[in-house]
């Protein structure tokens, strides 16, 4: 993301007098880190451009509430995850899932998370990615988004109570219930061969 | 199964998803123009027939104003020009006694 001779501080002001160019060098400049937040927490029936899209509007129609005390990717990372968040709220219902929707290595995995086995993982790293795809979306908005952020980005919990705006306390709280639920979702699609 | 056997599986599972994760896909044609123009539209105030209305509106009050001001000068200086039409005492006594 460090653009060769990119002068964050100067791009900002530049943008604050409605300098155009400007908002289109800082939108480029902020591209993979908004991106990476979206594809993370990218609701299920919603483009990852138009979401891309919604957070860039909002940095760019919020500037003025932004303080130079702080870093300004957090803020944009803040403001990236919030709407990611409010998205997620937004889907109305949660899939179903059967085991003939998961490909054999996704079975595999699945099996291995939910076995008591200790033979060695599955090769598949792209289908583990897959299985964790779709048990993460049988979890509401808020648990989906803390176990993202804390298992497949590696936050720490300070760092996602920053992000979201929650307590520490809640944040470890709805870990670890999101963990349970998670736990329960799995073996039940592993058991019954849906969910 | 136990809860920290899961944990330990689902740890590794997410090791795995991070390592292949897809790449991240360049900036798209024209997006940042278009992000700029929705952000220009966003914070541009909508001017309605009302907005416009409430714009003039002080102005409109100021002149009104004005006006019934200057037309009330008039109708009271026309009041003190006319003469009055209530009879004076000297007058009534006059009519109720001609013969006086």
């Amino acid at each position: 993301m460090a653009n060769e001779g990119f002068d964050l501080g100067e791009c900002l002001a530049r943008v604050r007098e409605q300098d155009d160019s400007a908002a289109r060098t800082l939108v480029k400049h902020l591209w993979p880190l908004v991106i990476k937040i979206v594809r993370s927490h990218l609701p299920r029936r919603t483009g990852e451009e138009d979401l891309a899209q919604d957070i860039f509007v909002k940095i760019f129609t919020r500037l003025d509430q932004y303080e130079a005390r702080k870093p300004f990717e957090h803020w944009v990372s803040r403001v990236a995850v919030t709407t990611c968040l409010d998205a997620l709220r937004a889907e109305k219902r949660r899939p179903e899932w059967r085991m003939a929707d998961l490909g054999e290595q996704e079975a595999e995995w699945l099996e291995y998370v939910t076995g008591d086995t200790t033979d060695e993982a599955p090769v598949d790293g792209l289908a583990a990615r897959e299985v964790l795809t779709k048990l993460l979306q049988m979890l509401s908005a808020d648990d989906r988004m803390v176990i993202s952020l804390l298992d497949l980005e590696l936050k720490s919990v300070a760092e996602i109570a920053e992000l979201t705006g929650w307590g520490t306390s809640k944040v470890k709280v709805k870990a670890f219930r999101a963990r349970k639920k998670l736990k329960a979702f799995a073996e039940q699609l592993a058991a019954d061969g849906k969910l | 199964m136990n809860m920290k056997s899961f944990n330990d599986k689902w740890n590794e599972a997410a090791d795995e998803a991070r390592d292949n994760a897809p790449p991240l896909p360049d900036v798209p044609l024209g997006f940042p123009t278009r992000v700029v123009a929705l952000s220009r539209a966003a914070t541009q105030p909508i001017v309605t027939w009302l907005n416009s209305f409430e714009r003039y509106v002080f102005k409109m009050v100021a002149v009104v104003g004005i006006v019934a001001f200057i037309t009330g000068g008039f109708v009271v200086k026309d009041l003190m020009a006319m003469p009055s039409i209530v009879p004076t005492f000297e007058e009534e006594i006059a009519e109720q006694f001609p013969l006086l």
